[in-house]
């Protein structure tokens, strides 16, 4: 009989072993009987030698598949009962075991994502991200424009190399309402050396990187849908960004990482790719190996090239390209690199949670198990086996994991949701709760099991038979390891706890500690509101006049106490500054370090509570009439003036033909960029003073 | 072995059962008198062992069972010998032979 066949007919089974084990009895009776034994004698003797039968039978069931599944069923069955009776225990186990595992699941899908997925390019092991680092910039990354056309034209490292130059935004219109986009101007190698795809349309042509031809578009999926109906007929029609038309030539799709509104292509033979050019663009590079080449030979080969480089920029870059370095690094790496240990450290805090959780649920089946040796005693002297009643036990546990890994499903889904928002945009971030994390939360929830079921299950089963069924009391021959493996269990839990309350404790120390910087002004009551000029508006005077009546309007609302305008505001997006500054009488000055220019409406030190150390704030007098003033703020001073008096003084950013500017006042410096740089360098300018192209 | 009656040597039981099933269908009882007779006493069968090894050896599919009346007119389970398992104990007879020489030569050499 298949054990399957065995399985469905289980009570049939049962009567017949019975019949071949009766029969075999009566046999050896009459035997006995036969030989001349009286019945009752020959009956007893026969008992005697046959043994304990229902432990035979027990061993007859043992055998085979059918009675795997049986005793399976038969377990679970008894375990829900089990836990039906005691639905508190039940729900405690389950709960903690839920958040354990929750999070776990949480966490590692962003793990997987974000550190195990490789990269969704094609080939993504050769993919490269090279950047230059200069002193005067603190050695942040980016690449000048013009060193990037040197690495283009003479590398010997890469196959294919490309840039892109992200953040800046624009005003689309010509479709539906205008919106806010952001465009990200890339080579037009960039997305065929990632072996990315237009989800509809093309990327696009190498004659677009020609300068009058780079007019076109690629959207990205989320704006084809919300602004252009997914409608594939967008394709070839024409949009405005800041008033310039641009075709659309294709979509790209969402999961594209990093990612933008907007692609446009970067025309690389630009008057600002030269060394020669006034401005440059600062560029992230991507590049995809030559096969056989390493890390080490293109960081290597690169930093020649740019040595080289430094002979064509004016003399007066020398002192910017000065200690400059260039770092070469795998994309991937690039991309995680300062979440990486971030996310380790949350996954091993989220792992000691479950091991909590683990450990928590362990001690209360210890308990329970004190409480059912009797149990235990009975079944054991019935005929169950160790083995048997370990996975008895086992099973139950294997209950409690399969409770708490299904909330812990909905912990997890939850837990994955939030993270998600949190994960900033240049992240490949595309979590799905796809089979591999399913196979992580079920691998921890068995783990789970065997952790916190196991040692219940061996000490319960040790039940001593004589002692428990005898005293009627509740004793374990393992009581006194069972009360040591509690207090075991107890102590590593308050260790691991402590290990944890600690860690959070710091870094709630160290959020306090931060929150109590000195800002330099005052954040309280303070909102920020982004107006954008309106495309119809075309000269300097039309230009002020929407901003002042909007300023007025602003200010004249109920509730508003000061209002004014700002061209970038502290820990805003990216910002512009300046290198260099020209002091009349003086020799030209560099900074050692860039400082920030932002442009402002007369009352800003006000509305930010900004303190005046020296001379005046602007006032309604500094229009784009009078003569242009500025104020600089303290650390700027330091640099550039060094104990001199500030007030009066002509400086000019560009040396030929000076723009002179008198510095009118000097204000504290504010912290503009992050709670843990001191105060950066800045000057402020009239926003009336400024050309509308600024 | 200095005791009259013996334990079976570990996996000699099965061979034992399918070479005495071998010899055409027959229920458990007689399984165990057969054992013992042939062996003049020597095994001393215990049914707590032989009916589980039973039970084992049809799982496997060696042993096929049916329902049968004896002589005396009761039901009883008779056993008989599958392909599959005249198959193994022509194996593990085999081995045995194999096992029995090689100790024979050790015992005879050594000394």
């Amino acid at each position: 009989m298949r054990w399957y066949q065995r399985f469905f007919s289980r009570g049939l089974t049962e009567k017949k072993l019975d019949a071949e084990l009766r029969f075999h009895l009566e046999q050896q009776i009459a035997d006995y009987v036969a030989a001349g034994m009286k019945p009752d004698e020959a009956r007893r003797r026969a008992r005697l030698e046959f043994g304990g039968l229902d432990q035979m039978k027990e061993e007859c069931r043992d055998v085979g598949a059918a009675h795997l599944v049986e005793t399976l069923i038969q377990d679970l069955r008894y375990g829900l009962r089990q836990l039906r009776r005691s639905p508190g225990f039940a729900a405690v186990a389950a709960l903690t075991l839920a958040l354990g595992i929750g999070a776990n699941t949480a966490i590692f899908g962003v793990v997987d994502a974000v550190l195990l997925r490789p990269l969704p390019y094609k080939d993504p092991s050769r993919l490269v991200w090279a950047t230059e680092r200069f002193a005067f910039n603190h050695g942040s990354a980016g690449v000048i424009s013009p060193d990037f056309a040197g690495w283009q034209e003479h590398n010997q490292v890469f196959e294919e190399i490309g840039a892109s130059n992200g953040g800046a935004g624009a005003n689309l219109t010509g479709v539906g309402q205008a919106a806010r986009v952001s465009i990200t101007n890339v080579t037009v190698g960039f997305f065929p050396m990632l072996g990315v795809r237009p989800i509809i349309g093309r990327l696009f042509l190498a004659q677009e990187a020609r300068l009058g031809r780079e007019r076109v578009a690629l959207l990205s999926e989320t704006l084809w849908r919300n602004q252009f109906g997914a409608d594939s007929r967008v394709l070839g029609r024409t949009i405005q960004l800041d008033g310039t038309p641009y075709t659309v030539v294709g979509v790209m799709p969402a999961s594209l990482r990093p990612t933008a509104n907007l692609w446009t292509p970067f025309a690389v033979n630009e008057a600002r790719f030269s060394p020669q050019s006034p401005t440059w663009a600062i560029l992230t590079v991507v590049a995809r190996l030559k096969a056989g080449v390493d890390i080490q030979q293109a960081q290597s080969n690169l930093q020649v090239i740019t040595r080289q480089m430094d002979k064509e920029y004016p003399p007066q870059a020398a002192r910017f390209r000065a200690q400059e370095s260039v770092e070469v690094l795998p994309l991937q790496e690039f991309l995680v690199h300062n979440v990486r240990s971030l996310l380790l450290i949350l996954l091993g805090a989220t792992a000691l949670v479950l091991l909590i959780a683990c450990v928590n649920v362990a001690n209360l089946l210890l308990s329970r198990g004190m409480v059912r040796s009797r149990e235990m005693a009975v079944r054991t002297s019935l005929g169950a086996g160790r083995a048997r009643l370990v996975r008895q036990c086992l099973t139950e546990a294997l209950l409690l994991a399969i409770a708490g890994s299904g909330l812990g499903g909905v912990v997890g889904f939850w837990g994955t949701a939030i993270l998600e928002q949190l994960i900033p945009p240049t992240l490949p971030a595309d979590i799905h709760l796809d089979l591999r994390i399913l196979a992580f939360s079920t691998a921890i929830s068995l783990l789970a099991v065997l952790v916190f079921g196991l040692g219940p299950a061996l000490i319960a089963s040790r039940a001593d038979v004589g002692e428990v069924l005898k005293g009627g009391r509740l004793r374990l021959r393992g009581g006194r390891t069972s009360h040591r493996l509690r207090s075991y269990l107890s102590t590593a839990e308050i260790a691991v706890s402590l290990v944890l309350l600690i860690g959070a404790g710091l870094l709630v120390r160290s959020l306090l500690s931060l929150s109590e910087v000195p800002l330099g002004f005052d954040p309280h009551d303070l909102l920020i509101s982004t107006v954008e000029r309106p495309l119809t508006i075309s000269n300097s005077g039309e230009y002020a006049a929407f901003f002042q009546a909007a300023l007025e309007r602003i200010q004249k609302l109920p509730g508003v106490l000061d209002a004014s305008l700002i061209s970038q505001y502290p820990f805003g997006p990216p910002h512009n500054g300046s290198l260099r500054l020209n002091v009349q009488g003086a020799e030209q000055v560099s900074p050692p370090q860039g400082f920030r220019v932002t442009d402002i409406s007369p009352d800003y030190f006000r509305t930010m509570r900004i303190r005046l150390l020296k001379g005046r704030v602007f006032s309604e007098v500094d229009t784009a009439d009078s003569q242009p003033v500025v104020i600089i703020n303290d650390a700027l001073d330091r640099m550039v003036f060094n104990g001199r008096d500030p007030i009066g003084q002509h400086v000019s950013f560009v040396a030929t033909p000076p723009a002179w500017m008198t510095v009118v006042g000097v204000v504290s410096a504010v912290r503009a960029d992050s709670l843990e740089e001191e105060p950066g360098a800045e000057m402020f300018l009239p926003y009336l003073q400024q050309p509308l192209s600024a | 072995m200095g005791e009259e009656k013996s334990e079976f040597l570990k996996g000699t039981l099965d061979m034992l059962i399918l070479k005495v099933v071998a010899l055409g269908p027959i229920h458990g009882y007689a399984i165990a008198q057969r054992i013992q007779q042939i062996s003049r006493d020597f095994f001393q069968l215990q049914q707590g062992s032989l009916y589980p090894a039973l039970h084992r050896l049809e799982d496997r599919g060696w042993l096929k069972a049916d329902w049968k009346t004896t002589e005396t007119g009761r039901d009883a389970k008779f056993y008989g010998l599958t392909p599959k398992g005249r198959k193994q104990l022509e194996a593990e007879v085999e081995n045995w032979g194999k096992l029995t020489d090689a100790v024979a030569l050790i015992l005879r050499t050594a000394e």
